[in-house]
C-alpha cells in the first residue's frame, strides 16, 4: 500500500499545478504507453522520447518545493537566526 | 499374368497417382459445388500387385481426406505401350446419387460406446458403434496382427487366442455370439454357456465373460460394461516408467528395424489435439485428443542413421487407426511439396522434413508363448510389447494398438545467433539460406498446403550429399490445406498472425459463424518472424512476441519494430530494416501477391554495396541523461509495469506513479532548502549562545 506524502497546503496546492494530464498530452501518450509495455532492447527508443518528459514532471515539483522551502527559510528562520545574534551580542555586552 | 516386382516403379507409380490427383482437387477446388465423382485412371505398362494397388487406393484416400465433397473411383489399366511406363488421369463426372453416396464412417464418438473390458487391475478400452455389423473379440496369435475389433494385445496370454466371440452394439443392446474357433475353450457370459449354432446373445450393460479350457480345467474372467462414451480422449497418465532402460523395436516401412529409446524423464506426455470428420452436419469436424511422447531412434545395425519419433497415444484403438490414417494424408501432403523441390522421401533438398507413419509392427520377437489362464497381471504389464503404456505411464492400459508412431530424419536445429552477433549489421550472410526456405514456403502453397506452424523453433538445417545446405521445416503433423477453418488448426499463438489471433478472439463469441481463412497468410507472418530472428538476433525477437495482459504484441505494430530494427545499425541499413519490418504491416501478406521469395530478393537488393566488415559499430544509442531523479524515473516504469491494467490504464498509470513522485521529490526538495538556508544559518548564534553561557 503506497503512503501519501505530507506537505504543507500552500506546497501540496503547487505541486497539484504541475501535475501531469492524467492521460499525458496527445503527442506524447503512445509514446509514455510503449515505454511502459515495451522489453528491451525494443524499449530504447521509447525510452530516449519518454523519460525527459517523465523527468521535467520531477524537477517542475523539486523546483516547487524548493522554491517553498527557500520561501519558508527566508521568511521564519532567518528572522529568528537575526532575533538569536541580537540577543547573543545583549547578554555578551551585559556580562 | 504375373506382376514383376519393382518398388521403384510401383514408388514411382504411387507417387505420381497422388500428386495428379492432388494437383486436380486444387486446380478444380473453385467450382466445387455439392458432391463430385472424380474417376482416377492409372495406366501402367506393367501389371501392379494386389498390395500395390490397395497401398495406390489408400494413398489416393488421404489426399481426398481433406476434400469432403469429393468421390473417387480408381482404375487400374494395363497397356505395354505407355509413354515413360505410367499415366494417370483424373476426370471429374457426373454420376448417380448412389455412385455419390459415401461408406459410413468407421465409428462416430456422436453414436457410440465405450467398452471397458477388466482382468484385475488391468483395463481394455474400445469404442463400440452402434451398427449391425459384428466386431471379432479375441486375441491374435501373432504380435502385430492387430486388425480392427475388439482385440486384446497378444501378450495378454490370460485369454486363449484366436477369434472366439463377436461383439456389436445393436438396437441400443449389447450382443454376443460364439465364433465357431476353439472348440476345448468353453465360453459363458454371466454363467450362461454360449454356443455356435445358437443366435446371438442379449447381454446386460455390464456383466463377466469366463473361458474355460474344458480339457484342463483353467479359466480366466474378464468383466465387461459399457459405459457412456463422454469424452474421446485417453486417461489422464500417471508416473511414467522407462522399466529396464531398453529401447522399444519397431519395423520401419522399409523393413528396417528401428530400436526407439526411452523418452528423457523431464519429457512428460502432452495432450495435443487432431481436426478429423465427423459424420455430424451440424459438426463436421472434431477434435482428437491424443498425448504425446517425443523420443528418438537409431536403426539396428546402422547406429549412425537416427531419426525423431513421435509417440501419439489414443483413447482406444480405433481412434489411433483415425489418427494414424490422418497423419498419412499429411505424410502425403509433404510428400508432394517436397517432391515440387526436388526432394524425395529419402533424400533433400526439403521443404517439410519428410515423416513416416510407422504401421504399428512391432520388432518385439521371441518364441511364441502358448496361453496361459493362470499367469498374473505383472507378467502382462511387463512384457516387451506393453513397454510404450508404462512410457506413458498407463502401464494398467496394456494395449500396443492405441499407440501411433511417426518418425522422421533427425535433423540439427539451427541455432539463431543472439543480437551481440548482430550488433554492427544484420545477418545478411543467412540469406541464401533463408531464400531455401522461401521458395519451398512458396511452392507449398502453390500447391494449396499450409504448414500452419512456422516458427524459429521449427526450423532445421539439412545437408545434402553434394554438401548443399540448406532451411527445412520440421513439425509437420499440423500441416493442412491452405484454407481451413480456425477451429482445425494447431498452431503457437505467440508466432500466430494477427488474422489468426483476430479470429479466434471472434470465435469465442457464442453463435459466431467459423468462416475458412488464407493460412497462406500465417504462414507468411511466421516466416517473416524466422527471418527477423536470423537477421536481427534472437534475443531482439523473443520479447517482442511477448503478449501483454490485453493480448498486444510488439510485432503487432510495425513502426515500433520498423524503429528498433533500424536504431540498431548504422544509418546505410536504414532501408534494408524498413524492408525487414514491411511484412508485419497490416494486410501486407495476403493474397496471391505476396511471395516469400520475391521479399528476400527484396532484401538481397537491399544489401549496402560496401562489405559488412567495414561496418563501423553503430552509434551507441544515446539516452537522455541520467538527470538527478533517474532513480524515480526507473520506479515509475516499474510502478506502472507492475500494475496489472490494459493498455488505455497503462498511461493513467504512470501518470499516477508521476504525481506520487513529485509530492516526494517535492517534499525533499522543500527540507533541503530549510535545512541548507533556515536551520544551518540558525546554528550560528544558537552555537555562540550556548558558548556563551556555558562560560559563564
Amino acid at each position: 500500500m503506497r503512503y501519501e506524502e505530507v506537505l504543507p497546503g500552500a506546497l501540496r496546492g503547487a505541486v497539484e499545478r504541475v501535475f501531469p494530464p492524467q492521460d499525458f498530452d496527445e503527442s506524447i501518450r503512445h509514446v509514455i504507453g510503449d515505454w511502459v509495455l515495451l522489453e528491451e532492447p525494443t524499449a530504447t527508443l521509447s525510452r530516449r522520447e519518454a523519460e525527459p518528459h517523465v523527468h521535467s514532471y520531477l524537477e517542475q515539483a523539486a523546483a516547487m518545493g524548493a522554491s517553498y522551502g527557500r520561501a519558508f527559510a527566508l521568511l521564519v528562520l532567518l528572522p529568528v537566526t537575526a532575533l538569536l545574534l541580537v540577543l547573543f551580542f545583549v547578554l555578551l555586552a551585559l556580562l | 499374368m504375373t506382376a514383376d516386382i519393382d518398388p521403384r516403379f510401383e514408388e514411382a507409380v504411387r507417387i505420381e497417382a497422388t500428386t495428379k490427383f492432388h494437383d486436380f482437387l486444387v486446380r478444380g477446388k473453385a467450382r466445387a459445388a455439392g458432391a463430385t465423382l472424380v474417376k482416377i485412371r492409372i495406366v501402367t505398362a506393367r501389371t501392379l500387385s494386389d498390395p500395390v494397388k490397395a497401398k495406390i487406393r489408400e494413398s489416393l484416400l488421404d489426399v481426398r481426406a481433406n476434400h469432403r465433397d469429393i468421390r473417387t473411383r480408381v482404375t487400374f489399366t494395363v497397356d505395354p505401350a505407355v509413354p515413360r511406363g505410367r499415366e494417370v488421369r483424373c476426370d471429374a463426372v457426373d454420376a448417380s446419387r448412389e455412385e455419390l453416396a459415401e461408406p459410413p464412417p468407421e465409428f462416430d464418438d456422436d453414436r457410440s460406446e465405450l467398452l471397458v473390458l477388466s482382468w484385475g487391475a488391468l483395463r481394455f478400452e474400445f469404442v463400440l458403434s452402434a451398427s449391425p455389423k459384428w466386431l471379432p473379440f479375441g486375441r491374435p496369435h501373432a504380435r502385430h496382427d492387430y486388425g480392427p475389433g475388439v482385440v486384446l494385445p497378444r501378450s495378454m496370454l490370460a485369454v486363449p487366442s484366436g477369434r472366439l466371440l463377436d461383439f456389436r452394439f445393436h438396437n441400443g443392446e449389447l450382443e454376443l455370439r460364439r465364433y465357431p474357433h476353439g472348440p476345448h475353450v468353453a465360453v459363458t457370459v454371466d454363467d450362461q454357456l454360449l454356443i455356435v449354432e445358437r443366435g446371438p446373445h442379449v447381454v446386460g450393460r455390464r456383466g463377466r465373460i469366463t473361458f474355460t479350457d474344458v480339457t484342463t480345467g483353467h479359466g480366466c474372467s474378464l468383466d465387461y460394461e459399457l459405459q457412456d462414451w463422454l469424452v474421446g480422449q485417453p486417461s489422464v497418465p500417471g508416473e511414467p516408467d522407462h522399466l529396464d532402460g531398453s529401447p522399444h523395436p519397431v519395423v520401419h516401412e522399409s523393413g528396417r528395424l528401428l530400436l526407439i529409446e526411452p523418452p528423457r524423464t523431464t519429457n512428460k506426455p502432452e495432450e495435443r489435439l487432431f481436426p478429423v470428420p465427423s459424420s455430424s452436419p451440424e459438426r463436421p469436424m472434431r477434435h482428437l485428443v491424443t498425448h504425446v511422447l517425443y523420443s528418438e531412434a537409431s536403426e539396428r545395425g546402422r547406429p549412425e542413421n537416427r531419426w525423431h519419433v513421435k509417440m501419439y497415444r489414443c483413447a482406444t484403438p480405433q481412434h489411433a487407426a483415425q489418427l494414424r490414417r490422418y497423419l498419412r494424408t499429411q505424410a502425403v501432403l509433404i510428400e508432394q511439396v517436397n517432391a515440387s523441390v526436388g526432394g524425395t522421401a529419402q533424400a533433400p533438398p526439403w521443404v517439410i522434413a519428410p515423416v513416416h507413419v510407422l504401421s504399428g509392427r512391432t520388432g518385439v520377437t521371441g518364441p511364441q508363448q502358448p496361453t496361459d489362464l493362470s499367469i498374473p497381471e505383472q507378467e502382462v504389464v511387463s512384457d516387451p510389447e506393453n513397454r510404450l503404456s508404462a512410457w506413458f505411464g498407463v502401464a494398467d492400459r496394456p494395449q500396443p494398438a492405441c499407440f501411433v508412431l511417426v518418425v522422421s530424419p533427425l535433423l540439427t536445429p539451427v541455432g539463431w545467433p543472439m543480437a551481440d552477433m548482430r550488433a554492427s549489421a544484420p545477418g545478411v550472410e543467412q540469406l541464401p539460406e533463408l531464400y531455401t526456405l522461401a521458395v519451398g514456403l512458396d511452392a507449398m502453397h502453390k500447391r494449396d498446403i499450409a504448414h500452419c506452424d512456422i516458427k524459429p523453433a521449427n526450423v532445421c538445417r539439412y545437408l545434402t550429399a553434394d554438401n548443399r545446405s540448406g532451411y527445412v521445416l520440421i513439425d509437420g503433423d499440423s500441416v493442412a490445406r491452405a484454407t481451413a477453418q480456425l477451429p482445425e488448426l494447431r498452431f503457437s499463438a505467440a508466432y500466430a498472425s494477427p488474422e489468426v489471433l483476430y479470429q479466434r478472439h471472434r470465435m469465442r463469441a457464442p453463435g459466431r459463424e467459423r468462416p475458412e481463412i488464407d493460412l497462406r497468410e500465417h504462414d507468411r507472418f511466421g516466416f517473416a518472424l524466422v527471418v527477423l530472428t536470423a537477421l536481427a538476433g534472437e534475443d531482439r525477437v523473443t520479447p517482442m512476441l511477448t503478449q501483454d495482459d490485453d493480448g498486444r504484441r510488439t510485432v503487432d505494430s510495425p513502426d515500433v519494430v520498423a524503429g528498433a530494427l533500424a536504431a540498431y545499425w548504422p544509418e546505410h541499413w536504414r532501408p534494408f530494416a524498413v524492408e525487414l519490418a514491411a511484412p508485419l504491416r497490416p494486410n501486407a501478406l495476403g493474397g496471391d501477391d505476396w511471395s516469400a521469395t520475391r521479399w528476400i530478393d527484396r532484401l538481397r537488393s537491399l544489401v549496402p554495396a560496401r562489405p559488412s566488415s567495414s561496418d563501423s559499430p553503430p552509434p551507441e544509442v544515446v539516452l537522455p541523461p541520467a538527470g538527478r531523479h533517474a532513480r524515480h524515473v526507473d520506479e515509475i516504469r516499474a510502478e506502472a509495469r507492475s500494475e496489472l491494467v490494459g493498455h488505455k490504464g497503462r498511461v493513467a498509470a504512470v501518470a499516477g506513479a508521476v504525481r506520487r513522485h513529485q509530492l516526494s521529490v517535492a517534499r525533499h526538495a522543500y527540507w533541503r532548502e530549510i535545512a541548507v538556508r533556515g536551520l544551518l544559518p540558525m546554528a550560528v548564534p544558537l552555537i555562540l549562545l550556548a558558548g556563551l553561557l556555558m562560560g559563564r
